[in-house]
């Protein structure tokens, strides 16, 4: 493509967005190896050996950091924040590297939303031992329990069964919402605005080119 | 656009055929929705694996039964594709061709329309994404390209419906006319070379089917089609002898030469009807130079395909979840039903169960008239009785809830994550980035003689072999397209995911999640593995992969209507067929396992099986019951769980203990896992191979191969595991440890 021009582009947001596509770039790199070195560690464990591996996790103040121990997933943040980085030509305004910024925000877009669905559908899995014990006076057996006789004792043993009975609501999803995806893609959103126009500006000076193919002869 | 209004007569009902055609990816599924309705009859085009698909609709009481024929580039014979798309025009002749042209990329898909005026077809254009051009700044002249070219151009937009009305007019208009004659003049020299050869061609009227001057193109293009039908000709000598002549006089190869006079004559075209904005840069160019980078390429189609597996199974679970419990559910209340069906009728049917016995009765006085009456209504009593208590209660209750809704439950809990990675795919591949993953991974797939495009349904076999299978119609080689096939099931399924899990937690201990991801990986090494090696030993799959030449797609936004309708054309095929095939043969496991009835199931004719198939699966340390798993695992993998689950008579959370105990060691655990990826795919996989390839060779290939393949691969990991001692430690540690229990 080369290097593109544009003189009517402020030059201040385009540096902003160069040093925040970085910086963010650097903090998804990070969380990334963490993540990784997590199940590593976790890996390291199971085997019995390299323990000192769970130490500089979870003896260091970074332990103290709730990071998900994912391998696949730190692969992902990884990547992410290598697009990211790939946003530092910008600085000298080479606008050809805008692609990457924008690519980088489609990815955590990607992931925070990703994981925001997953947050709904682990609390909505919650509900599944509620069905399930309801289902089971949904039975023909109770019907006819019901309507042969001792009917009061069946019903106060339906409406009390979920006082009496142990399905006690979970909160262990709520973890889910601490997933760096989501976070790091809020801290993602300004960046993105930023990126959309900045390219949204490059493009407001176009020329009229009238279509036209040389044949081979003419070359 | 601005509406139009024309009066057209009609004076009576009448109906037209009408062809669709376009390049790929230019919009023509959605148009082809539009006009129908989203009605369409789907099926195969004769002796062909290409799917075929016709609609009908009624415009001012003119009947249209449209047909859509492949995406194609061209006219040529290089592909099934583009032979169909020909032969439908030529021998079918359809009263108008409604060509899709991609407003936002003319140039190129000008070429096949030329090649339609050329074959003599009433062309009408849809010029379609005509919204997307004039966002890239384009600026056509639809008037002047429609002179130019002698055809009617309608603009439209297949997302919103725009043009559609127009295009249903113009449609009309076009079947009431004929077509004029619209000849290519390739210039002086070219011309007269053509007419030559022309000349000759007429004299035959066995070829009058065809326009002669396109026959004489394709003559001097060399294409093997037309080559066929002039070997067959009477002149065939004098007609190869002016080609020859013809072909020397023109100098270079002339299917190029020709090829650039075509797009010489658009570019006049395009010079009057097309001015465009140019741009510092697009969109387009900014996106594709990091997707398509060479160092991020591919950790970003990872990371992408991540996200989609992860949404395909975590946000669908707990429907799947839910679709489990409602057929549980469903089955408890017919077992009931079953079960309580002399009470229900005493409580509801009085009547009923009355009349059964009268029934009964009279029949068997009608038999047997000299009987006294108390006689035949004993008897009749009696049999009433044992159908009851011998049939509706046991059996019949077994056979239904057992049988048929367990079958149809094990097809239903995959519904919501198929129709999830629909979906995604749905989305990646509207967005036009799944065109991108392919051209990024061809590198790879081409070194172990895969075709690029056979990346896609080779992922999509990770979730569910079916539409990995399916999906292979993208591939326009029918060798490359076999050969993904048959690798295809090597890709381990999400169904065989429960018997890793089982296996691999009973005893490989703190290995276990090592142990099923390395199943993934043994997976892939060996679907590239055999892969090169049918290249080189299979003569149908000697030559190398052929080139992957592929146009990028414009980048758009996907719609909700686009993409909830490919989801569900390609989620509704698997239901149906799936649910046919798997709801069968679950009915035929069942009368197996509980036959004959009432006895053990040690007696059953399954475990005659497993004991009769145990000598040879012997050097691999299964025994019986495993063999019966895998047997089982047959109809569908998660019903290897499923088996073991009845065969040692207890609950989810015992069996693992008891596979540990009674079944399996770490190397023959091992094994098992490896034989359960590789062997035999499952009855619905092998009916969709069967229906791919429309050859009972390649499906019983696929089978036996993989059989073999399981066997000598369970093989190898238990010699290995023996000549480590890996076995005779286990044992050992096992004997001593009841040794210090007692």
């Amino acid at each position: 493509m080369g290097e593109v021009k544009v003189k009517h582009v402020r030059e201040a947001y385009v540096k902003s967005l160069a040093v925040y596509s970085v910086s963010l770039g650097l903090l998804y790199l990070l969380v990334g190896i963490l993540e990784f070195g997590k199940w590593a560690a976790t890996v390291a464990s199971g085997i019995g050996e390299l323990s000192w591996y769970i130490w500089a996790l979870n003896g260091s103040p970074l332990g103290a950091i709730w990071l998900p121990s994912d391998a696949i997933g730190g692969f992902a943040m990884a990547v992410i924040g290598s697009v990211y980085l790939g946003g530092f030509p910008i600085w000298r305004l080479k606008y050809d590297s805008l692609g990457f910024p924008i690519v980088g925000f489609m990815l955590s877009a990607l992931y925070g939303v990703l994981y925001l669905l997953i947050l709904i559908s682990r609390s909505l899995g919650n509900i599944i031992p509620y069905i399930e014990f309801t289902s089971e006076y949904l039975s023909l057996n109770f019907l006819i329990r019901l309507l042969t006789g001792n009917q009061f004792e069946e019903l106060y043993a339906a409406v009390s069964g979920l006082l009496i009975e142990n399905i006690a609501w979970q909160w262990t999803w709520t973890a889910s919402m601490l997933r760096p995806e989501i976070w790091l893609f809020i801290v993602a959103l300004p960046l993105g605005a930023l990126a959309w126009r900045t390219f949204k500006s490059i493009q407001a000076a176009p020329q009229i080119v009238k279509y036209g193919r040389p044949s081979r002869s003419q070359q | 656009m601005k509406g139009v209004t024309v009066k057209v007569l009609v004076s009576e009902k009448e109906t037209i055929k009408v062809a669709l055609i376009g390049n790929p990816n230019v919009g023509k599924t959605l148009l082809f929705n539009d006009l129908t309705g989203g009605r369409a009859h789907v099926g195969n085009w004769p002796g062909k694996t290409v799917e075929k698909k016709e609609g009908k609709y009624t415009f001012r009481g003119v009947k249209v039964e449209l047909v859509d024929l492949p995406g194609t580039y061209s006219l040529t014979a290089h592909s099934v594709d583009e032979l169909i798309a020909r032969e439908f025009i030529v021998n079918e002749k359809p009263d108008v061709v409604i060509d899709i042209v991609d407003a936002s990329n003319l140039e190129r898909n000008l070429y096949l329309t030329m090649q339609l005026l050329e074959l003599g077809a009433n062309v009408v254009i849809a010029l379609n994404k005509f919204d997307l051009a004039e966002g890239l700044g384009y600026q056509i002249d639809v008037k002047a390209l429609a002179s130019s070219l002698g055809v009617r151009v309608v603009p439209t937009v297949a997302t919103t419906k725009k043009g559609v009305e127009e295009l249903k007019q113009a449609v009309i208009e076009a079947a009431r006319k004929k077509p004029s004659k619209y000849e290519v003049s390739y210039g002086r020299a070219l011309d007269s070379v053509i007419s030559k050869v022309e000349e000759v061609i007429v004299k035959d009227p066995t070829l009058s089917r065809f326009p002669s001057r396109w026959l004489a193109v394709k003559a001097l293009e060399k294409d093997e089609e037309v080559l066929k039908l002039i070997r067959a000709s009477p002149h065939a000598n004098e007609i190869e002898k002016v080609v020859a002549e013809a072909s020397e006089k023109l100098g270079d190869d002339p299917e190029v030469v020709l090829a650039e006079k075509r797009y010489e004559i658009i570019g006049s075209i395009l010079s009057k009807a097309l001015e465009r904005e140019e741009k510092p840069v697009t969109f387009s160019d900014l996106i594709d130079r990091v997707l398509l980078n060479k160092y991020l390429g591919i950790p970003i189609f990872a990371v992408i395909l991540w996200a989609m597996f992860t949404f395909t199974f975590e946000v669908s679970a707990p429907l799947s979840d839910l679709i489990d419990l409602a057929i549980s559910w469903l089955g408890e209340v017919v077992n009931e039903a079953l079960t309580h069906a002399d009470t229900i009728s005493n409580m509801f049917f009085i009547a009923t169960g009355a009349e059964i016995n009268d029934f009964l009765a009279n029949l068997v006085a009608g038999w047997l008239p000299s009987l006294p009456e108390w006689s035949s209504n004993f008897a009749s009593s009696l049999i009433a009785d044992w159908m009851y208590t011998n049939l509706f209660q046991s059996e019949l209750s077994s056979l239904i809830t057992d049988g048929v809704i367990s079958g149809v439950g094990a097809v239903l809990v995959f519904i919501p994550p198929i129709f999830f990675l629909f979906f995604a795919l749905s989305i990646l591949e509207d967005s036009g980035y799944l065109a991108r993953a392919a051209f990024v991974v061809d590198r790879i797939l081409y070194k172990a003689g895969l075709h690029g495009k056979s990346f896609i349904p080779l992922l999509l076999g990770f979730g569910c072999n079916i539409p990995g299978v399916m999906a292979t119609r993208s591939i326009d080689s029918e060798e490359d397209r076999i050969l993904t096939i048959l690798v295809n099931p090597l890709m381990s399924c999400n169904a065989r995911l429960p018997v890793y899990v089982l296996v691999a937690g009973a005893v490989l201990g703190a290995y276990a999640t090592f142990g099923v991801f390395s199943m993934y990986v043994l997976g892939m090494v060996l679907a590239a593995s055999m892969a090169l090696l049918f290249r080189r030993t299979i003569p149908y799959f000697k030559k190398k992969p052929s080139h992957f030449i592929m146009e990028l797609p414009t980048y758009a936004l996907p719609t909700a209507r686009n993409t909830l309708t490919h989801m569900w054309e390609r989620g509704y095929v698997f239901v149906r067929k799936a649910g046919t095939i798997i709801v069968a043969g679950v009915v035929a496991v069942w009368y197996l396992s509980t036959h004959p009835w009432g006895l053990p199931i040690y007696w059953s004719h399954v475990a005659t099986i497993g004991y009769t198939l145990e000598p040879i699966f012997r050097p691999l340390g299964f025994n019986w019951m495993s063999i019966v798993a895998l047997v089982f695992g047959f109809v569908a993998k998660e019903m290897v769980v499923g088996t073991f689950g009845v065969l040692l008579g207890c609950e989810e959370e015992m069996l693992g203990t008891l596979l540990a105990s009674y079944v399996f060691t770490p190397v023959t655990g091992l094994a098992f896992m490896a034989f359960t990826l590789i062997y035999i795919p499952c009855l619905a996989t092998i009916g969709i191979i069967y229906r791919e390839t429309a050859s009972w060779k390649w499906t019983a290939f696929t089978v036996v191969y993989g059989i073999i393949l399981a066997y000598l691969v369970a093989l190898l990991i238990v010699s290995v595991g023996h000549l480590l001692g890996v076995e005779s430690v286990y044992i050992l540690n096992s004997l001593l440890r009841q040794i210090a229990a007692t």
